[in-house]
């Protein structure tokens, strides 16, 4: 995932686990989150070292000034997308959420949101694991509206936006986002029909949800729900398909890769026990930061590459390093 | 798709003010591509499949249609959208866009959405194509020779390109007809242009 961009802290030279970690202001520290995953077994590396990873700015190697290990705390959105197929995957997941969330740390925070054409916050940031358990057995039993578009990027959109503004500063930013990946083509035409809640001329595209999503440094971790896809779930999809190039419908599993998260089927095991996984995943995360290049404008995209070391304890080639593309200057 | 004298009036007046200008400006532009001889609203015809029950035509949503291929046109297009808003197939065919429906189906056995889904939507494509006509009375009827999707406006548009094997006349109406498949049943839209009233500066603009 990444950054949370060019955080105006330094960090404090000991960041211990608990208390959360403190910050002392100072100039632009870029931090960049990496998952060193392995390319065949899709497993995490073992723990690393700073000299087993390396960082690039716009093709730049850069100097690495900060590295830790789930160390800082995260501000988590769990967003569920309330169609058909991801309320079927709701129910197990609020009978087995008590245990799932038992897996993040103590100060890490939570909220609920849950969408259709656009999204609504079910419950706001919280440190208490009960009330994120009566926040999912909300969204499990909230109000579903029959005929009603799901708006993808409007969803991330809204969501990157609440992260952004409620979410503590100096926390690490996730969207686990449970969905069947099957959105709407985010059309006038569509919202007109079925996207009623969403007011003409406001809908988001794919480029503004990611560019938020960018600027707020928050990584997308989809927990993916097979969806049993009935004929006229099939038609419209290949009618949407003439579309999508124009007006993207945004796709899970590209915000992950975007954001560098992971994606992750809900088979075999159940959701709330992918959900625990998931959340210990996150723990696996590593921190880097850089000092950022003067003299960048403020708004350029800046393109960010993780990799592993040559010359560190894993062998490049077998791992993959998942890490947001890029970040913008503030 | 008459449009009213007033309108006609008031459009050319504007039209006559850019002339001067040398330029469109862009609420001439906007009444050119929304509400002028050259863009129409019609009124579809849906027959939804009930089965057991006999098929029966039923009103369907309205459908804008454009004639996208004069100059007039053209400009306007360019002036509200910008460049990519037309293509040099602009000047190589007669072209009429449509917004307001989705075409559907194209599944064949064997076929994926998820795998297939340019197959399928060529397939879309090409069962529009056979079922669309572009008529002038006493002239043969045309066949667009593609179909392609397009989104300007934020609306999900076809463009038919139809080859320019006709002449068009000022005192002969063209009749524009598609008949598809849409989610749940099909679709029958009809629209007739009327070229005497596309006139800019006092001339048939027209292509």
């Amino acid at each position: 995932m990444a950054a949370w961009i060019l955080i105006p802290f330094l960090l404090a030279a000991a960041l211990a686990q608990d208390p959360p970690p403190v910050f002392r202001a100072a100039a632009n520290l870029v931090l960049v989150d990496a998952q060193v995953i392995h390319n065949r077994t899709k497993t995490s590396a073992p723990p690393l070292q700073q000299r087993d990873l390396q960082v690039y700015e716009d093709g730049v190697l850069q100097e690495i000034k900060y590295f830790s290990r789930d160390e800082l705390p995260v501000s988590v959105i769990l967003l569920f997308d309330l169609t058909g197929t991801s309320q079927r995957v709701l129910w197990p997941l609020a009978a087995g959420a008590k245990d799932a969330v038992t897996h993040f740390k103590p100060q890490d925070e939570v909220a609920v949101m849950v969408y259709q054409d656009t999204a609504r916050l079910i419950g706001d940031f919280t440190t208490d694991r009960r009330q994120t358990v009566r926040d999912i057995d909300r969204a499990k039993r909230a109000d579903w509206e029959p005929n009603t578009a799901a708006f993808f990027n409007e969803a991330v959109y809204q969501a990157a936006m609440y992260l952004r503004g409620n979410g503590r500063p100096e926390n690490r930013r996730v969207i686990i986002w449970l969905t069947d990946n099957l959105a709407n083509v985010p059309d006038e035409m569509t919202r007109a029909a079925i996207g009623r809640n969403v007011p003409k001329g406001s809908l988001h595209n794919e480029q503004e949800a990611l560019r938020a999503l960018h600027e707020a440094g928050i990584m997308v971790a989809p927990l993916l729900a097979q969806a049993p896809l009935e004929l006229r779930d099939r038609q419209r999809m290949a009618a949407d398909g003439l579309w999508s190039k124009f007006a993207p419908p945004g796709d899970a599993r590209k915000y992950a890769e975007w954001t560098g998260g992971q994606a992750t089927e809900l088979r075999g095991k159940g959701v709330d026990q992918r959900l625990a996984d998931l959340i210990d995943e996150l723990r696996s995360t590593y921190t880097l930061g850089f000092q950022a290049f003067e003299g960048k404008p403020a708004g350029t995209f800046c393109k960010l590459r993780v990799a592993v070391a040559p010359n560190g304890r894993l062998r490049p080639q077998e791992w993959n390093v998942l890490a947001r593309e890029g970040y913008y200057r503030k | 798709m008459r449009t009213p004298l007033a309108v006609s009036a008031v459009l050319f007046a504007s039209l006559s003010l850019a002339q001067s200008a040398g330029e469109i400006t862009i609420d001439e532009a906007e009444l050119i591509i929304f509400k002028s001889a050259w863009t129409q609203k019609v009124h579809s015809q849906v027959m939804q499949n009930r089965p057991g029950q006999s098929p029966d035509w039923m009103p369907g949503p309205d459908i804008m249609l454009r004639w996208e291929s004069s100059p007039v046109v053209r400009k306007a297009l360019v002036k509200v959208y910008g460049p990519d808003a037309v293509s040099s197939e602009h000047d190589r065919y007669y072209v009429v866009s449509t917004a307001g429906f989705v075409p559907t189906g194209g599944m064949r056995r064997g076929w994926r959405v998820e795998r297939d889904v340019e197959a399928i939507g060529a397939t879309i494509l090409e069962a529009t194509r056979t079922s669309t006509t572009l008529t002038v009375k006493g002239q043969k009827k045309l066949q667009p020779v593609k179909v392609e999707p397009a989104m300007r406006s934020g609306e999900r548009e076809l463009l038919f390109y139809f080859p320019k094997d006709i002449e068009i006349a000022a005192n002969k109406d063209l009749q524009f007809q598609t008949f598809t498949a849409i989610w749940g049943g099909v679709i029958e839209v009809k629209g007739t242009f009327k070229p005497r009233e596309m006139t800019f500066r006092g001339k048939l603009d027209i292509e």
